[in-house]
């Protein structure tokens, strides 16, 4: 009896209220939507996600610190990966054997193949005459120098154990000299790459 | 005590290290020492000639005393070892670039070619030329650029006509001439006088063609276009006589 009393009470509160707030509904859902699309910002919809994903002043600073330090560490580590790996060197690359010369300036490569010989030298014009040894690291036979010269001709020999040998077969040409063969080398060529 | 050793140890090695710094400078003093060690019976001749090379930069100081001091070490005829010294004096005292002279000379000591024949070559098969055929050859190379007009100047003079800075002109008659000499050495017939002309021509273009040119290009080609077959003809011959 009690809770039908107070239904009653309740639904004519509501009709009053309804009667004298009617101003207040009338026109609600045209208002509510007219107030959403004021509050839409204008723009595409990238610039809507990237409003919406935006995070707050503390977490962008925490995320370009990771983005920094990230930065860093693959930095440090291509430095390390760069060093330890064997990047060709055009300063002992194989392609030099073909030009003959490379690098700064005009580092000329002997090669001299001698298997089983125990000491291998170049002597020309470029030294006096005096022997420059070749090396053999690898103990397979060809014995190598690196010589810097200036651009010039140049007219040298090996010598393998004390026997003179003009003929190197790098060379550009041969001339005869005391009766027996040189070698000559033309360093800084026009268009030899160096 | 220790302490004091190690500083003394130091001191010696920074000490021997200037001397060995200070030794490198070969100056011309050292080069007249080294001639006169030799007791040659005409040094006077040979330092007064090596003297003014030197003195005027056309040689250097280490080039000349390296190659006296295999001399020395050769131990050989003084005759012979006075002969060499010669041959290059001559040929300062003539004005020729004696370039190739030296290197000649330094190549023979190094082959252990007796002396005699360094200097004045051999005429069998093959043919060696000496220091002696050489010397001619760089004189008759340049008397021939004079006869077609191809003078030198003193280096830093404004060049005129057809005068080239005489440190041009020396490397145009040394590689002229030492490519006459290759020439003969290989066998090379003097009578083929447009083989002789390919072969200068091609030396002349090969030291123009790198990255620092030995020889300029406008120097090669005017010589090229002045001399002719026949002209190496008549210089070769000469060494056939």
């Amino acid at each position: 009896m009690r809770v039908d009393n107070l239904d009653q009470s309740l639904s004519e509160a509501l009709r009053y209220e309804a009667q004298e707030e009617s101003y207040c509904i009338d026109r609600l859902e045209e208002r509510v939507v007219t107030e959403i699309e004021g509050r839409i910002p204008n723009g595409n919809v990238f610039e809507l996600l990237g409003r919406m994903l935006a995070p707050t002043r503390g977490a962008r600073i925490g995320q370009l610190a990771t983005v920094g330090l990230t930065a860093v560490l693959f930095l440090a580590l291509g430095l390390f990966v760069s060093n330890r790996l064997p990047i060709p060197n055009n300063s002992t690359g194989a392609p030099a054997i073909a030009s003959g010369m490379h690098g700064n300036g005009n580092e000329v490569l002997f090669v001299m193949p001698a298997p089983g010989a125990h000491s291998v030298s170049v002597v020309g014009n470029f030294n006096d005459w005096e022997a420059t040894p070749l090396t053999d690291t690898n103990d397979d036979g060809i014995w190598t120098a690196h010589i810097p010269l200036p651009p010039g001709r140049y007219e040298y020999a090996f010598v393998v154990d004390g026997r003179w040998w003009g003929q190197d077969p790098l060379a550009d040409e041969y001339v005869r000299s005391f009766g027996e063969y040189n070698s000559v080398r033309y360093v800084g060529q026009a268009g030899d790459g160096a | 005590m220790r302490r004091i050793v190690f500083a003394l140890f130091f001191a010696a090695c920074l000490l021997s290290a200037g001397f060995s710094l200070a030794g490198a400078e070969v100056s011309i003093a050292d080069v007249q020492e080294a001639l006169t060690s030799l007791s040659l019976a005409d040094s006077g001749e040979i330092m007064e000639a090596f003297t003014l090379n030197l003195s005027q930069g056309n040689l250097e100081p280490a080039e000349a005393l390296h190659l006296i001091d295999r001399l020395t070490a050769k131990d050989a005829d003084p005759e012979d070892t006075e002969g060499i010294l010669l041959s290059i004096a001559h040929a300062i005292q003539d004005g020729l670039p004696v370039t190739m002279l030296i290197e000649k000379a330094e190549e023979g000591l190094a082959r252990n070619v007796p002396l005699s024949i360094i200097l004045n070559g051999s005429n069998g098969q093959p043919r060696i030329l000496g220091l002696t055929q050489r010397e001619y050859m760089l004189g008759a190379v340049r008397d021939l650029l004079y006869s077609k007009g191809i003078f030198s100047c003193p280096s830093g003079a404004q060049p005129v006509s057809q005068s080239i800075p005489v440190g041009r002109f020396n490397t145009l008659v040394n590689e002229t001439a030492d490519c006459l000499a290759d020439y003969v050495e290989a066998g090379g017939s003097p009578l083929e006088g447009h083989l002789m002309y390919q072969q200068v021509n091609t030396r002349l273009a090969d030291l123009s063609n790198l990255t620092a040119p030995a020889i300029l290009p406008e120097d090669a080609r005017l010589v090229m276009d002045r001399i002719t077959p026949a002209d190496l003809t008549t210089i070769v011959l000469k060494i056939f006589e």
